[in-house]
């Protein structure tokens, strides 16, 4: 039953269509080790996506995993000796600018100032434009084969001297992969936001390109949020941004689970539930944690939130992103599914809220004491009768007119300053 | 005796007394016209008649030598009172006074007639001197018109004179052959007294009437040519050829008469350009024309010519109609389209023949390399003619009476239409530099498309291909009765003869086109298909899609807007809301339709619509209602779907306006039902705000949907109501029932609707989510009408009482106590709502309402100075932009600021937006006053909304409304005006409070 599930729900081909090939890789790693497919598709897809890379070595390998055998096809070999025959022309190209930046007093030299650099490098090193168009494509052909520390590292320094906007930002994007896969998380997130400054600013050939790109970058930016201490705020912010969330409905609605996901695990943004709540009721996509979210707040069916729970435990396990979060997010959901429940009951039996949160009596009852204690829940629990009593939380008349009136002071306050400065400014004109 | 006495003055003046009676009818007997004057004196039977009746009757006396007597002092007597005219008629030309000129032509003619009458019982022409009054009064007319500037000192009056004289002047010459010939004579004699004066009458035929004909000439080059030629040959023009070619001399082989094998280029080419040369002349009879250009093309002698001839006769068809406002008759546009898919062959079928459109055609090579397939060019637009027969298909189809059954043949002839599109598509696909053309085609082609369901699309696709495969059965059967016969050219001929046949059988449904409606949709049902051609073979949405893309490739931003609306009222047609709402909300036609035109608007309106009700029957409701509610909004959806008129309280229609509101008409049949849509936007309002009417206070607050709580209103006030009639009413009634709590019958009466007939699909299911909502929303209504009466509902209870299972109606429960719409909590227990009535004391309400009133106060002053700053300052400009921004999208969605003013709204829109209602109403009704209004709503919108909550606003709103009238201009100049309002508001504040 499981496994199935685990398939059904499955977004890695969704995922993948909008990633770069080595930042599936991870994906299909993640795949492999949980057995959701079979190890053998698995590793065709692996090979089929190390291919069209340089990591040919690492292809042949699973190659050889794969069938059995000891030699690798002829079209491989091929292809690998094409590989380091590029990889020494490249390299030749590039040389200059390496030896150069491989040098930390000489890089020293070099300032902010773009045209400056370029004029240093060209007069003190010869190093023309076309050695740096070469670092480009070396440390491209670097990323290709793997070799991620090297192509970022050039990278950086690329981004540092290209004149080519267009190649920039390319730079930045492979910059962001490499990070990603590099597991820098800090360097990443730096990328991240000059990624999306990037994005906004570049004028597009088309509102859809735009759109394009945003979608890739709200996907790529998921190895940092779900792996960055701060992440979860983060993926909050971007995507509730009205332009990303155009995109992600127009193109990606698959990723509202991970928004939903870093909504329900983070405690401080519950305010954002009211819109996600609305946002996947327009929407046709569904999976069991957006199903959830819709059971416990529109429909206010406790006991489907409480089964769709169960499903969302197989999905959080077989997703590369979310499975670290599993834990956090069935506790955040069972306080969500309580106090929900607390809201719109008066009395609970303690005994069915345990079967609900699927405790014993025990433990929830203590679970409850705790939660009076730390949220101020207006509630007593009648041990006598094993229920919860809660009390009406309405507002009282006191406390809505000390609401109603708090601003007055201060409005008033700022009129009558506008009133003095305005006619103070009259008065100057006059004269 | 009189014979001899005229005998002697008129030997060369030519009369023929039988022609006399001036009607054209009598042109067969013109084959005389040529002879001398020796038909003068043989006087027919028939008009002997005449005279000997009229002498009866004018006396008893009927003896020769009497009638002879009375005839000579009567006939003297008229002729001097001729000649008295004519001397007068002179000074009248000198004097240059066309009016009285006119009316002394009548008397001339009058008086001929009296003359002629007595003269033709003695035998006897018609007298010199009137030919010489018609010679002198031509060549005054002829000097004039050459004077153009004296033509425009003239007063209008006579100007008109002018013309007219000069029109009836040639007509009638043209009606007489003997007057022309007559007046030629005239014109000798005077030339050779005085040469200076007179010019060749044939010249002044020539370049007579080129500039006042409404069609272009293009050909105008070819036609003075023509002209040229023919007047050499001494033929008389602008006159039924075919009648004419009788009089031809032997030699000119007429190719009109000639036998096939022995017609060439050059005499089709010839024929050509005299008939072109022809064209736009007052008086030639187009249908003539059409005709023998029809018989040109049949017999041409190669496909260059073939090509020619046709457009020629395409143009001359289109000529026939005339008037832009009516339509082509039927049997030309069926034959035109025929023959614009036999050019359409031609030119796939001889490479070396190209049409231009926008340059000049270069120069022919001679005709013998034509005639052996050398490159030729061409002037014709397929895509021009094209265009212009979708515009009169459309024409006439807003014309006829979509009851009747040519209306249905009518709409088959689409499919000819789609059949033509499709090939001129695939014409200009092949070109690489008509990509701009072909993106036009391909939105005339989408936009007969795109309103069609699956099922009638099929339908006119069978219809269609069988057509065709008539019409191709009939040619492989012609060839093959050929092949048997012997040789190919046998089989041409064959082809040749039977198209001989259609072309004289064409000749006589000319003859009685004018006749009833019923007989012209008969003939046009008997014109045949077209052989060889396919309609377009995908299915609907693959060509649809195949169109769209073309266009969203290459179009521009109106036709990519227009594409896209037409896929959005596809998807919509086919229930898929969520994809045209992508479609919508991406392409962002919303924020720019109001800069668009009319009839794109109308498109927009329409695909609207179509989404709105494809929402509601995918269940979703609220959506349906936010598409459609607009449309409601000022109660002109008819105008806004172009689907008929409605009158207007305020504001009267000038001529002109209703004509061009007639011109973008729908034809029926792609209507959108309005009972269907009223039905189904009332039915989502009702659910929509039935629950929040329990609440009076806050419920104008919430609303957004004024016009159906104005109807609520309305029949609320109503004294008596009678049993519902018509879908509004029902709706109301459901409404009543629904706020009584009496849930079944509000259903009963929904589900009546007679409407729900017409929803596309299967309407069971449609209605079966209508009625679970409406369970819902009448659950949610009793509670909050009765909760107060209620300490603790069982859940049972409530939900039996509305048919909704345990699980549903705690659900509803919960919902409302989340949003706190209702005051009470459930009790897990004992399975029941516990309301909770915490009812604050008079001493707490009192105070709420105080600080309420110190936040509205506070609201007010801040609004007094916003104004105050803002009349100086830069400020207002801000506002301006805003206001201009939303008085301009007030139609869209997002209408802030418009949802203001709306109660004074209806009102001033009809005053400000002219006679077009439509999307960017504000957008057009000038910039300013657009600007104005939509300042003032901006600013108002959340402060007024505020307000109406407190006090009775309704009476301010009149003055509101005209406070937005003023426009803008005046707001920002007057700063007085602007400041007294919010005073104003104030002081109407108080009275509502006192009146509390």
């Amino acid at each position: 039953m499981a496994p199935v599930e685990a398939k059904t729900h499955d977004l890695t081909s969704e995922l993948g269509k909008y990633l770069d090939r080595h930042l599936v890789f991870p994906l299909l790693e993640f795949l492999q080790a949980k057995r959701v497919y079979p190890e053998n598709e698995v590793l065709e897809a692996k090979i089929a996506l190390l291919n069209k890379t340089n990591m040919l070595d690492f292809a042949a390998d699973i190659y050889k995993s794969l069938h059995n055998k000891s030699d690798v096809p002829a079209a491989m070999q091929q292809r690998r000796e094409e590989v380091i025959a590029n990889l020494t022309e490249l390299s030749v190209k590039a040389e200059k600018v390496v030896n150069f930046l491989s040098d930390p007093t000489l890089v020293k030299q070099l300032r902010s100032d773009k045209a400056f650099n370029l004029a240093f490098l060209q007069e003190s090193h010869g190093v023309g434009p076309e050695d740096i168009d070469a670092l480009f494509h070396y440390a491209k052909f670097q990323f290709e084969c793997g070799n991620y520390q090297a192509a970022g590292e050039f990278l950086s320094h690329y981004r540092g001297l290209c004149t080519n906007s267009e190649r920039g930002a390319s730079a930045l994007w492979g910059k962001f992969a490499s990070d990603i896969l590099l597991q820098q998380w800090d360097a990443a997130v730096e990328d991240l936001t000059r990624l999306k400054d990037a994005v906004e600013n570049r004028a597009y050939s088309s509102p859809l390109a735009h759109v394009h790109a945003r979608t890739w970058l709200v996907h790529w930016a998921l190895f940092v949020f779900f792996n960055h201490e701060n992440g979860r705020n983060a993926i909050i912010d971007l995507f509730f941004q009205e332009r990303y969330m155009q995109a992600i409905q127009a193109e990606a609605p698959h990723l509202l689970r991970y928004l939903a996901a870093a909504i329900i695990t983070n405690k401080r943004r519950r305010s954002m539930l009211k819109d996600l709540v609305r946002i996947l009721q327009c929407e046709t996509y569904s999976d069991p944690i957006t199903e959830f979210l819709l059971k416990l707040f529109v429909e206010y069916d406790f006991d489907g939130a409480q089964t769709k729970l169960a499903e969302c435990d197989v999905v959080l396990e077989n997703d590369f992103f979310l499975v670290g979060c599993k834990d956090e997010f069935n506790e955040n959901a069972r306080l969500f599914i309580f106090e929900t429940y607390c809201r719109i009951h008066q009395r609970i039996d303690i005994k069915m809220l345990a079967d609900k949160l699927s405790m014993d009596h025990d433990s929830a009852e203590r679970w409850i004491v705790n939660l009076i204690r730390s949220t101020k829940l207006n509630a007593k629990i009648d041990s006598e009768k094993g229920t919860v009593q809660m009390y009406d939380q309405a507002q009282s008349v006191h406390d809505m007119i000390v609401e109603k009136t708090k601003a007055l002071t201060s409005k008033t306050y700022s009129l009558s300053h506008a009133v003095l400065s305005n006619t103070q400014a009259q008065a100057g004109s006059v004269v | 005796m009189a014979s001899k006495f005229w005998g002697g003055d008129s030997s060369d003046s030519g009369s023929d007394s039988g022609s006399e009676s001036s009607s054209s009818s009598s042109n067969g007997s013109g084959s005389s016209s040529s002879g001398s004057s020796s038909s003068g004196s043989s006087s027919s039977s028939e008009s002997d008649a005449g005279p000997s009746k009229y002498l009866q009757a004018g006396s008893s006396d009927s003896s020769s030598d009497e009638g002879v007597r009375v005839v000579r002092s009567a006939k003297d007597k008229r002729f001097i009172e001729a000649r008295a005219i004519a001397d007068e008629m002179r000074n009248k030309i000198k004097n240059n006074d066309w009016i009285s000129l006119q009316t002394l032509f009548d008397k001339l003619n009058k008086q001929l007639e009296r003359v002629m009458r007595l003269q033709n019982e003695v035998g006897g022409g018609v007298p010199k001197f009137y030919y010489r009054a018609l010679a002198t009064l031509e060549d005054a007319i002829e000097a004039t018109f050459a004077n153009k500037p004296a033509i425009k000192k003239m007063s209008s009056t006579n100007a008109k004179a002018f013309n007219a004289m000069r029109q009836r002047l040639k007509k009638h010459q043209r009606d007489d052959p003997t007057v022309e010939a007559g007046i030629r004579a005239a014109h000798e004699k005077m030339e050779s007294t005085d040469e200076d004066e007179s010019e060749p009458e044939s010249d002044s035929d020539s370049d007579a009437d080129d500039d006042d004909d409404e069609k272009e000439n293009k050909q105008s080059a070819d036609a003075d040519d023509g002209f040229e030629t023919v007047g050499k040959g001494g033929k008389t023009k602008g006159k039924g050829a075919a009648a004419a070619a009788a009089a031809q001399p032997p030699k000119e082989l007429d190719v009109m008469t000639a036998p096939k094998e022995k017609i060439t280029y050059e005499m089709v080419d010839k024929k050509l350009k005299d008939i072109i040369a022809s064209r736009g002349k007052k008086g030639t009879d187009r249908h003539e024309n059409a005709e023998n250009l029809a018989y040109l093309a049949t017999v041409s002698t190669c496909a260059s010519q073939e090509i020619e001839s046709l457009i020629m006769l395409i143009s001359a068809q289109f000529d026939i109609s005339g008037s832009m406002s009516a339509h082509m008759p039927i049997p030309i546009w069926k034959r035109c389209v025929n023959n614009l898919l036999r050019i359409d062959k031609l030119l796939s079928e001889n490479k070396q023949i190209t049409l231009t459109e926008d340059v000049e055609p270069q120069p022919k090579p001679p005709p013998e390399d034509i005639v052996a397939g050398a490159p030729v060019q061409l002037w014709g637009s397929l895509c021009a003619f094209t265009e212009r027969l979708d515009d009169e298909y459309f024409k006439s189809m807003q014309s006829i009476d979509p009851h009747s059954k040519e209306y249905l043949f009518r709409m088959q002839d689409e499919s000819l239409f789609i059949v033509l599109c499709a090939a001129v598509v695939r014409y200009y696909e092949n070109r690489d530099d008509a990509t701009e053309i072909h993106c036009k085609l391909s939105l005339r082609l989408l936009e007969h498309l795109y309103y069609k369901p699956e099922p009638v699309y099929e339908a006119l696709r069978k219809f269609a291909t069988a057509k065709l495969e008539d019409a191709d059965a009939l040619e492989a059967k012609l060839a093959a009765d050929a092949v048997a016969a012997a040789a190919a050219a046998k089989a041409k001929e064959e082809a040749k003869r039977i198209r001989d046949k259609q072309a004289e059988e064409e000749d006589e449904e000319y003859l009685d086109d004018e006749d009833a409606d019923q007989a012209e949709a008969k003939e046009a049902q008997e014109i045949p298909y077209p052989a060889g051609f396919r309609f377009p073979a995908p299915s609907l949405p693959e060509t649809l899609k195949k169109l769209s893309l073309t266009i969203y490739k290459d179009g521009d931003t109106r036709s990519k807007a227009r594409a896209m609306l037409c896929e959005i009222f596809q998807k919509g047609l086919v229930g898929d809301f969520r994809a045209g709402r992508d479609l919508m909300l991406m392409s962002h036609l919303q924020e720019n339709i109001s800069h668009m035109d009319i009839s794109t608007q109308i498109l927009f309106n329409r695909a609207m619509a179509q989404l709105g009700l494809a929402a509601f029957r995918g269940g979703l409701f609220a959506e349906a209602q936010s598409c459609l509610g607009e449309m409601y909004q000022g109660g002109r959806v008819r105008e806004l779907l172009a689907q008929g008129v409605t009158q207007s309280r305020f504001h009267e229609r000038s001529i002109e306006q209703e004509k061009l509101e007639r011109r973008r008409q729908m034809p029926f049949h792609m209507h959108i039902n309005l009972e269907l849509l009223e039905s189904v936007h009332l039915v989502t309002s009702t659910l929509a705000e039935v629950p929040y009417m329990t609440q009076t206070s806050t419920r104008r607050a919430r609303s957004t949907n004024k016009p159906f709580t104005r109807i609520c209103d309305n029949y609320e006030r109503q004294t008596f109501n009678g049993p519902p009639e018509n879908v509004r009413d029902n709706v109301m009634a459901a409404v009543r029932f629904l706020l009584d709590g009496r849930w079944s019958h509000a259903k009963d009466i929904i589900l009546g609707l007679e409407a729900w007939k017409l929803l596309p699909g299967d309407a069971a299911p449609v209605l079966e989510k209508v009625v679970n909502r409406l369970k819902e929303e009448a659950m949610r209504t009793y509670l909050f009408q009765f909760a107060a009466q209620y300490n603790s509902v069982s859940m049972d209870v409530i939900g039996n009482m509305f048919d909704l299972d345990q699980k549903s109606a705690h659900s509803i429960v919960s919902r409302m106590i989340i949003n706190e719409e209702l005051r009470g909590m459930c009790d897990a227990v004992t399975n029941s709502v516990v309301m909770s009535h915490a009812e604050p004391t008079r001493l707490q309400s009192l105070a709420m309402t105080f600080a309420e009133k110190c936040a509205v106060l506070l609201d007010a002053n801040e609004r007094a100075l916003e104004l105050h700053v803002g009349t100086g300052g830069a400020q207002l400009f801000d506002y301006d932009d805003d206001g201009g921004g939303d008085g301009g999208r007030r139609g869209g969605r997002g209408g802030r600021g418009g949802r203001g003013g709306r109660g004074a709204g209806g009102e001033w829109e009809d005053d400000g937006g002219g006679g077009r209602g439509g999307r960017g109403r504000g957008g057009r009704g000038g910039r300013g006053g657009g600007r104005g209004r939509g300042d003032r709503d901006g600013r108002d919108g959340g402060g007024r909304r505020r307000q109406e909550s407190y006090s009775n606003f309704s009476t301010r709103r009149g003055a509101e409304g005209d406070f937005a009238k003023r426009g803008g201009g005046k707001f920002k100049k007057d700063p007085k005006e602007d400041q007294r309002d919010p005073t104003e508001r104030m002081v109407s504040l108080k009275a509502g409070n006192w009146r509390r």
